[in-house]
């Protein structure tokens, strides 16, 4: 990594935002293809790598970084890999990203978490307990039904009251842009 | 337009990283297309993370001390074991306490009774130390002066003195709980009154009396105090009103 390939990464908060934001959700797009955490996790760092050094229109966004490094991850199934010079070329990318101030995606992205961990402890414990389940340990409906037993029908109805409280927590906490989505929220405004 | 196949399970299963390669390159490719979807899978994101996040603390709590929140509740759970040991104390506290332990406290002592005559400057002096504080001089003082004089005239005032100051002094307890009165000290506050209750002088006997009622009640003997508060009032003295209020609650206490 020279100095000349740092300077081609034109938008290094956006990166650094992207990357705290969006890097476990990489990763496992990665495991997809590598079934070991280890090397998924080089293949999203491979993936950054080019993408930053990538010439042409700069990002509009986050999930515009977002998709284009979910897309390419998923692309390089088959690739050969060159695992320790490709880490080696991170790091060294790595050590210029993580010394620019946070930019104005990242701290609203702080800010949010903040919130929602604060309203989530805020939910009584049967409702945190079918979002934990859901997101936390990824159970579908059907799952949880069994762990819990309870009726397919009860567990969805009360993921979606608990959707519908912590959306309405949130709103009254000022965040709407971004976590506020969904077909299911359009329906709760 | 919305991919009506792609359902928020879906979504759930591609942000985790459980969909196959070319279910996520569906999903994927319906996200770049559609805002609402893509919206939706941020909400699964943050939430996906704001879980991971509080179970992480969850288990960082249960083993050990973190920074912020766990220190706090640690804390909190210190202050509600040292609450409820408080509470616990309190009770207890209140269940060992003799029965009669409030009516028998004696708050202050005035030494109404003056003296003038042998001794009158060591009286004074002994007033004068408990008064202002260093209440076993003040005892020791009037004690030696009982082994001096055995026989003066002063003696059922030296005595009447003697006898209020142990009095006065014998409750003890463990930073204000489990309160009791020394018996060893009571008693022998009790042998100075019963020796100045002899007294032919109206006013140190019914003192010496009024004490003496005191002093059975903290030996817990409802039965003797009694007794002491009738011969105050026989002596129709400063006590007497005191005397009859006392009466009355030793006799509701023992109801």
């Amino acid at each position: 990594m020279t100095t000349n390939d740092l300077r081609r990464c034109t938008q290094p908060a956006l990166w650094a935002a992207a990357y705290k934001k969006y890097f476990r959700l990489w990763v496992n797009l990665a495991l997809n293809v590598y079934f070991n955490v280890a090397e998924a996790e080089d293949v999203v760092h491979g993936v950054l790598q080019s993408a930053m050094a990538r010439e042409g229109e700069p990002f509009e966004s986050l999930e515009h970084i977002r998709n284009y490094v979910a897309k390419s991850v998923l692309n390089r199934a088959g690739q050969s890999r060159h695992r320790d010079d490709r880490m080696k070329r991170w790091d060294e990318k790595a050590e210029g990203l993580f010394g620019v101030s946070p930019s104005s995606e990242e701290l609203e992205d702080r800010e949010q978490m903040r919130i929602l961990r604060k309203v989530l402890v805020g939910l009584n414990s049967r409702d945190y307990e079918i979002i934990k389940l859901r997101y936390f340990l990824g159970l579908t409906f059907q799952e949880i039904s069994d762990h819990l037993g309870l009726a397919l029908s009860t567990i969805k109805s009360r993921e979606e009251s608990a959707l519908r409280r912590i959306r309405k927590q949130l709103r009254k906490n000022g965040v709407e842009a971004v976590i506020i989505g969904g077909r299911k929220a359009n329906h709760d405004r | 337009m919305t991919d009506k196949a792609i359902d928020r399970d879906k979504l759930i299963a591609f942000a985790r990283g459980k969909l196959s390669r070319e279910e996520s390159e569906h999903v994927l490719a319906a996200i770049e297309a559609d805002e609402a979807l893509s919206r939706e899978l941020e909400e699964i994101l943050q939430l996906i993370r704001a879980t991971e996040e509080l179970e992480d603390e969850k288990k960082n709590a249960d083993g050990r001390l973190t920074i912020g929140e766990p220190i706090l509740k640690y804390i909190l759970r210190i202050a509600a074991v040292l609450v409820v040991l408080l509470g616990a104390s309190v009770l207890a506290s209140e269940l060992t306490k003799g029965r009669y332990h409030d009516l028998a406290r004696v708050d202050r002592v005035d030494f109404g009774v003056r003296w003038r005559g042998d001794a009158e400057e060591q009286i004074e002096w002994a007033r004068r130390e408990f008064v202002g504080g260093d209440r076993d001089a003040a005892i020791r003082e009037l004690e030696r002066i009982v082994q001096l004089r055995p026989a003066g005239e002063s003696m059922s005032v030296v005595h009447l003195m003697a006898g209020q100051m142990l009095l006065t002094t014998a409750e003890e307890s463990v930073c204000g709980l489990f309160p009791r009165y020394d018996r060893q000290r009571v008693t022998r506050g009790m042998d100075h009154l019963a020796f100045a209750a002899q007294s032919t002088n109206n006013r140190v006997a019914e003192e010496a009396h009024w004490f003496r009622l005191k002093g059975f009640l903290m030996l817990d003997k409802p039965e003797e105090a009694k007794k002491e508060g009738e011969e105050v009032m026989r002596r129709h003295g400063e006590y007497e009103n005191q005397t009859v209020i006392l009466l009355d609650e030793i006799h509701n206490q023992r109801l």
